[in-house]
């Protein structure tokens, strides 16, 4: 496989291309290439995986024989693929929108969701950034103050909380 | 925790009779609270008052007010800011001697929003939308046909398709290939499927192809229309001008001139389609919004809503000093300073006819409205006029307040001194002050000044406008319709979701996540508040939403900064007002005082934030200056 830009889609040997052929669409409408490998099969997981690590755009796809279908990110560790699809989840208009994510996260572009807010797997749903203790060690004390009996020593809680009080 | 001590004795005194406190007579040690009802906050200082009548502070607490301002609900917020105070000091409410409430400044204001002008398309003429992916690029002119239509479609004529969500894009590729095969003109499609590209990509000769039209049902068959999509990183030229439209379409002048409002609703976008329509109709007329009566001390005058805020403010300006402001009844600021009035008479228990609107502040704004008998969910950016009234009476019944707090704590409460005085003795205990000064208290519901003389004099003035207009300006110009996103927009800073693991902030910083963030935010604008990231779902950039909360914060803070400094200065003169310091929660916004110190720099105003105590920073000056008034005026 050459190293031009393009998300790569490893599939397992047993798999048509007309299978997932919405996921392709979905990345030709967005603009984006991907090329298309025949590997032994294995943890599609890991072959979505091994996909993002190997292609120029750090996006990878990788195709189950039974129809999983797979999107990765070399960002992302192994474990914890961004969407998956099971034989039981994969229509049309989803296969269509994993390919156009594909496509969206080579662009930066805001993801497409379905009405169900599709798969989501692995990746931590919390609007927190988890960024560090001190964060956290805030947000306590912040609820601390709401429950009632804030400890005032801290001054910079009742700025914080004025901060987020008026203004 | 805080001891206070050194930075306030000296200086509270100082301000008129500091030789009287030695002079005084010796008390018991007792423990003081000032307390500070505001729109949105409440605020508590305590105090130990020693045999000298020495002022020590102890600690001070802020939670939300609860009701509105000057109410009887005001007392679960001001005991449980007591509470919050007294915790650290290990003191129970029975240890206090005095409670010193504020006798808040009876203003209330209010904010609207009143549109003033519109633009009606009738027999919906133009569909200007963003899809993320049109197909093709350039101009196509023709006339609007349905797929199924082309096999008996004449030759020598150029057409449009357009295409409903049922046909596939292989299809419909395969069939434009064949009806050009035939030598059928189609020189450009409208389509409601997200198939742009895709069709573009099967097509022998490329046409420019506009996606996702919502309403493709609605487009009119057999009519003169013209698709243009422009390059990747492009806008759309010939649409968005009304001359070019004009000379596809053969318009005469007048025909040119009703054009206008949709070629301005085209600007900046990638992709676009206008349809002349017979019957069709664009009109942009301007909203009766009802007119102003500005009754000034010497002077009365009038003022249309729908001139714009510019026109407003400045006979505003020239009827100063302003009495009264009345409002056309019927009208829709009618309606808006009626509902001012009957909210402050109810809280007041005045009759409505003895309560007036004293002051205003108008702001030009642009709302995106939506286009009536729309194809794409397109919108025009309509022209309004953001007002903010203010209403003054007599007094609020902060004594009842009293009585109330009095009765369920058992500790006697008093209603202290005028806000705006207070403010100035609690500005005072920042550390490098000292009259004369100016103070600006930068609010959620109103704008205040006070002046300080030398000798003592206080001088204040309140304001219309100031928060809550920024929140309102904000929502409007952005076109949210959730106040509270608003508010988190007003109140932090932006970024740029730009990988899984890191975010780039406006100023250009960026930020690494150990842990891959929410795919949900991949892409998007995020609010960086004090809990974490909030997502922005609004189809708007980066840009446009700094400009407009910087825009909106400028149109407010900065304009009534220099207004309300003008009615306190020494003959009206900024110049003569050598420090200002800033109070008030709108003074801890991330760039509110910069902005407001920009603006005085150019008076040569010294201008800063204060520091309450040297310890409170612009916060708890109200509370501090009633307990500081309270032991002076003992000691006199």
């Amino acid at each position: 496989m050459n190293r031009h830009p393009a998300v790569w889609i490893f599939k397992a040997r047993s798999v048509l291309t007309d299978s997932f052929q919405p996921v392709l669409w979905g990345l030709e409408e967005e603009g984006i290439p991907f090329e298309i490998r025949e590997v032994s099969n294995g943890p599609i997981v890991d072959l979505a995986k091994q996909a993002a690590d190997g292609s120029p755009l750090n996006v990878g796809i990788g195709i189950g024989g039974s129809g999983e279908v797979i999107l990765h990110h070399h960002d992302l560790p192994s474990e914890t693929p961004l969407f998956s699809l099971t034989t039981k989840t994969r229509q049309p208009v989803r296969l269509r929108h994993l390919g156009m994510n594909a496509a969206r996260l080579v662009k930066g572009q805001p993801l497409v969701f379905g009405s169900d807010g599709a798969s989501l797997a692995g990746v931590d749903n919390s609007l927190r950034n988890p960024q560090d203790e001190s964060e956290e060690l805030i947000n306590l004390i912040l609820d601390e103050i709401l429950k009632g009996y804030a400890d005032l020593s801290n001054d910079d809680c009742a700025i914080r909380k004025c901060q987020s009080g008026e203004l | 925790m805080k001891s206070g001590v050194g930075c306030v004795e000296n200086k509270s005194v100082s301000v008129e009779k500091a030789q009287e406190i030695d002079l005084m007579e010796p008390t018991v040690m007792a423990y003081i609270a000032g307390v500070d009802v505001g729109n949105n906050t409440t605020e508590v200082a305590i105090a130990e008052v020693n045999q000298q009548g020495k002022v020590s502070f102890l600690s001070s607490a802020i939670v939300r007010t609860v009701g509105i301002k000057g109410t009887i609900q005001n007392a679960i917020g001001v005991i449980f800011a007591l509470d919050t105070a007294l915790k650290p000091l290990a003191l129970q409410r029975k240890h206090l001697s005095l409670i010193l409430l504020n006798e808040a400044t009876p203003v209330i204001g209010d904010v609207a929003m009143e549109t003033i002008t519109e633009t009606i398309i009738t027999e919906s003429a133009m569909i200007g939308h963003n899809p993320s992916t049109p197909g093709g690029q350039g101009l196509g002119v023709g006339t609007t046909i349905a797929l199924d239509s082309l096999a008996s479609a004449v030759r020598g004529q150029k057409w449009i398709l357009v295409m409903p969500e049922t046909v596939d894009f292989r299809e419909a590729a395969a069939r434009i290939n064949e009806f050009m095969a035939e030598g059928k003109e189609i020189v450009g499609a409208i389509i409601r499927n997200d198939d742009g590209v895709l069709i573009h990509n099967r097509l022998l000769r490329p046409i420019p192809i506009v996606d996702e039209v919502e309403h493709i049902d609605r487009v009119p068959l057999g009519m003169p229309a013209a698709v243009e999509v422009a390059p990747p990183g492009r806008t759309i030229e010939k649409l968005s001008n009304p001359y070019d439209i004009a000379t596809i379409f053969n318009l005469d002048s007048e025909e040119t001139r009703r054009i206008v409002p949709v070629a301005r609703a085209l600007m900046g976008i990638r992709s676009a389609v206008v349809i002349k329509t017979p019957k069709g109709d664009i009109q942009e007329r301007r909203i009766p919004a009802g007119k102003l009566v500005l009754i000034g001390k010497n002077q009365k005058a009038q003022v249309q809503v729908e001139e714009g805020a510019e026109a407003i403010m400045a006979r505003t300006e020239e009827i100063s000093p302003l009495v009264e402001i009345q409002a056309e009844p019927g009208t829709n600021v009618g309606g808006m300073f009626e509902q001012v009035r009957k909210v402050m008479a109810e809280l007041t228990d005045q009759p409505v006819q003895q309560i007036s609107v004293r002051d205003i502040l108008a702001v030009d704004t642009f709302k995106p409205q939506r286009v009536l008998g729309a194809l794409a969910g397109e919108y025009t950016l309509g022209n309004a006029v953001g007002l903010a009234a203010m209403v003054e009476t007599h007094k609020l019944p902060m004594q009842r307040l009293a009585s109330k707090i009095e009765d369920e704590i058992l500790v006697s409460c008093a209603v202290g001194g005028v806000e705006a005085e207070m403010a100035v003795r609690g500005a005072l205990t920042t550390p490098g002050t000292s009259p004369p000064l100016a103070i600006l208290d930068l609010g959620g519901g109103s704008t205040d000044a006070a002046l300080i003389s030398e000798d003592g004099m206080i001088q204040s003035i309140h304001l219309a406008g100031a928060g809550e207009m920024v929140t309102l300006l904000i929502d409007t110009e952005l076109g949210l319709e959730d106040k509270e996103l608003s508010e988190d927009i007003k109140r932090y800073p932006l970024a740029r979701v730009e990988s899984l693991l890191h975010i780039r902030h406006e100023d250009g910083s960026v930020q690494f996540f150990e842990k891959a963030l929410d795919p949900k935010f991949f892409g998007r604008l995020a609010i960086v508040t004090d809990t974490g990231l909030l997502p922005l779902d609004a189809k708007v950039t980066l840009e446009q939403v700094i400009a407009v909360r910087r825009q909106a914060k400028r149109k407010v803070f900065v304009s009534n900064a220099l207004r309300a400094l003008k009615r306190v200065a020494p003959a009206g003169n900024i110049r003569l007002i050598h420090f200002v310091v800033l109070v008030g929660g709108s003074a801890l916004d991330f760039e509110i005082p910069k902005m407001v110190t920009d603006a005085l720099s150019e008076y040569g105003v010294v201008t800063g934030r204060a520091n309450v105590r040297g310890t409170e920073g612009p916060r708890n000056a109200v509370a501090t200056g009633l307990i500081l008034a309270h032991e002076e005026k003992r000691a006199a």
